[in-house]
């Protein structure tokens, strides 16, 4: 078996086995609001990664001069995040502080584009043809249906 | 006309074409045109494939090489592989042999076979989408389940569709799934046009529902916008990687079924005045809006529980969707409910384009051996059905399940790593080039503009002869040098040499040999095979 593969799976079923080693005293964290993270375990660190297992994962580290069970830490970014420690991990869902501009902005775009794209071709599918701009679809050359 | 006639050295008007052109079947309507083509699409890539890639490749920034490959990659190939099929009204290999020669009919040919592997393995993963389905009146969301191998032997305390999936592909049941999926192929392309017509009808407005179902509900969940601003906010970190292109023109090729023959295929039963570029617009853009609202549902979901899409795109939709749909509510009815519309969309979405895969096969071989439908069926069903088996059951290769029973999975991934990221770019370059050089793209831009209402300006051709071939060239070649990593995250010279296969650790060289070795072989004596 591919290792990558078996340890994928295995990652898969630990956050829901580990996690409850790990508390938060918000368990919605918005970002730019600190929040406190809980450990069941003393730990001298704390791995924060945003958007796991991406390509465009970032890592940041949380240290404590010595063994600590408490760290403070604060949101950079909304999204998806994975909390971990030598024995323990958990992913939490950190929201956004007000409102995403640049999302809804990329959204309407895209949603524009798409959508506008197929009202677009069915009005041009439907329209009349006019003279000379070319034959729509006759179904007199359907000779076998 | 008669200039089109000319251009095509008169082939349209010739007695033989229109001898076919009697026998072959319309659509028999715009819409079920549209609806077999937009099915066609629509599949478990846009449900999944989109959103993982979405995820993997910085969300709202994904969209800006998305755009790219739509715009300058995926319109101009569909409407190329639209009009092959109405000029000619033929299936691709021949419809390629009838406006290039026989060197366009090999590259037809060597798609096909590209396209029937993949038609294999995806009617095993449709196999066990379809388990998955049945596990929703079962235990898929019950705790306490278990797999008979490790690290699975112990009952589960929570949920665990991970488990639950393993357990299903340890047994017998995904071979009698993925004999009833081929079935239904058959079934539904038994009268051609009609009945694939008649089946597109039910499954494509019904996907159409179930996906915005399900983004409604996800999007109302509490954190679920959070989730579709997730999606959408642009992380422009990694948009200078050659992964995200590569990633964003791969998804487009596969997402619109390019590359496969299929379009060209349910093209030649429209009349050859139909109008390919709006035709073409409709499907793209349908294609897309749908992956968009895929997308929403997805990420909300992913969000609100706090899920991250390790792995593949299989992994996401049968690990950690369904780890996330059982969190929707806690009636174990309404779990059900949605565990239910997720999979039967899944199963829906993979069917519509495994009939379209299996079409592309059964009608190039129609129209080469003069073959009767239902014959031609069985007999692509039959080969068919013997490689999902292999594709799909862990037994075959490893009775003990001593390795993990995944080898299997093993299998499928070597050979879609192959088949899926070289043999589509391969024919999509092989098109553009025949059809920009040797028959001209002003000849096509022409035909194209014949009938329709947006006529195509001169771009057109420079998509076609110069931008796209040096794009897939770029992309195939940046590919194949990325496999050469000795001192990579994977080790190896070849995809998958750090695979642990005790016996079997010449299959990730095997593989790539034997797909080109079968495909070129395939393309070669049936080219070479006079039409009857």
């Amino acid at each position: 078996m591919k290792k990558n593969t078996l340890l994928t799976y295995l990652l898969l079923l630990a956050p829901f086995l580990l996690s409850a080693q790990i508390q938060l005293s918000n368990e919605e964290p918005v970002a730019g609001e600190p929040v406190t993270i809980t450990l069941a375990q003393a730990e001298s660190q704390v791995v924060v990664a945003y958007r796991p297992n991406s390509s465009v994962v970032r890592r940041d580290t949380l240290r404590a001069d010595s063994p600590s069970t408490e760290f403070s830490w604060t949101p950079e970014k909304a999204g998806v995040v994975a909390l971990s420690t030598a024995s323990a991990s958990k992913n939490v869902s950190v929201r956004f502080q007000g409102f995403s501009y640049s999302g809804l902005i990329v959204m309407l775009l895209a949603g524009g584009i798409l959508f506008g794209g197929v009202i677009f071709a069915f009005r041009v599918l439907f329209r009349k043809t006019k003279p000379g701009e070319g034959i729509d679809f006759d179904p007199s050359t359907r000779p076998d249906t | 006309m008669n200039e089109l006639c000319r251009l095509f050295g008169g082939i349209i008007r010739s007695k033989k074409t229109f001898i076919v052109s009697q026998e072959r079947k319309n659509w028999q309507s715009k819409l079920g045109f549209i609806l077999a083509a937009s099915g066609s699409a629509i599949g478990l890539g846009n449900i999944v494939f989109f959103s993982s890639n979405a995820y993997q490749y910085g969300g709202g920034a994904f969209y800006l090489p998305y755009f790219l490959a739509l715009f300058v990659l995926g319109l101009p190939i569909m409407m190329m592989e639209f009009g092959l099929g109405t000029l000619t009204r033929q299936s691709f290999p021949l419809a390629l042999r009838k406006l290039v020669g026989k060197k366009g009919e090999f590259f037809g040919w060597f798609s096909i076979a590209g396209s029937f592997i993949i038609t294999m393995y995806y009617v095993a993963i449709l196999g066990w989408a379809c388990g998955m389905l049945l596990g929703t009146f079962g235990s898929l969301f019950e705790p306490g389940i278990t797999a008979p191998f490790t690290p699975f032997e112990t009952p589960t305390e929570s949920v665990s569709s991970t488990v639950f999936f393993f357990n299903m592909i340890a047994g017998w049941q995904p071979l009698i799934l993925i004999f009833i999926i081929w079935a239904l192929n058959v079934l539904i392309l038994r009268k051609g046009t009609h009945s694939i017509e008649r089946a597109v009808r039910v499954f494509v407005p019904l996907m159409w529902i179930f996906m915005i179902g399900l983004a409604i509900r996800g999007l109302t969940l509490d954190g679920g916008f959070d989730g579709v601003m997730f999606l959408f906010t642009p992380d422009f970190q990694g948009i200078a990687e050659p992964n995200v292109w590569r990633g964003a023109f791969s998804q487009m090729f596969f997402s619109l079924s390019l590359g496969m023959g299929i379009m060209t295929a349910y093209a030649s039963y429209l009349p050859k005045n139909a109008d390919q570029v709006n035709n073409s617009l409709l499907v793209s853009f349908l294609n897309c809006s749908f992956e968009f609202i895929a997308g929403t549902a997805i990420f909300s979901l992913l969000f609100v529980f706090a899920l991250n899409p390790a792995g593949t795109s299989l992994s996401l939709s049968f690990f950690v969707i369904p780890q996330g749909i059982a969190g929707l509510s806690t009636l174990p009815w309404v779990v059900r409910l949605f565990g239910f519309i997720f999979f039967l969309l899944i199963v829906m979405a993979g069917l519509t384009s495994s009939v379209s895969l299996m079409e592309a096969f059964v009608s190039a071989i129609i129209d080469k051996l003069k073959l009767k439908r239902n014959k031609a069926l069985i007999y692509v069903a039959i080969v068919g059905l013997i490689g999902s088996a292999l594709f799909s059951l862990p037994q075959i290769i490893d009775a003990g399940l001593s390795g993990n029973g995944t080898l299997g999975l093993t299998l499928l991934d070597l050979m879609d790593h192959w088949v899926f990221n070289y043999s589509l770019l391969i024919v999509g370059l092989a098109e553009v080039i025949l059809i920009g050089w040797v028959l001209g793209a002003d000849r096509l831009r022409e035909a194209l503009n014949e009938h329709t209402k947006l006529r195509l300006g001169k771009w057109f051709v420079g998509l076609i002869k110069y931008v796209i071939p040096v794009l897939l060239t770029v992309v195939i070649v940046s590919s194949l040098i990325s496999e050469y990593r000795p001192n990579g995250p994977d080790g190896g010279l070849l995809y998958g040499s750090n695979y642990e296969m005790p016996g079997w650790e010449w299959l990730p060289v095997f593989i790539p040999i034997f797909w080109l070795v079968v495909s070129i072989t395939f393309s070669y004596l049936l080219t070479n095979r006079s039409n009857k």
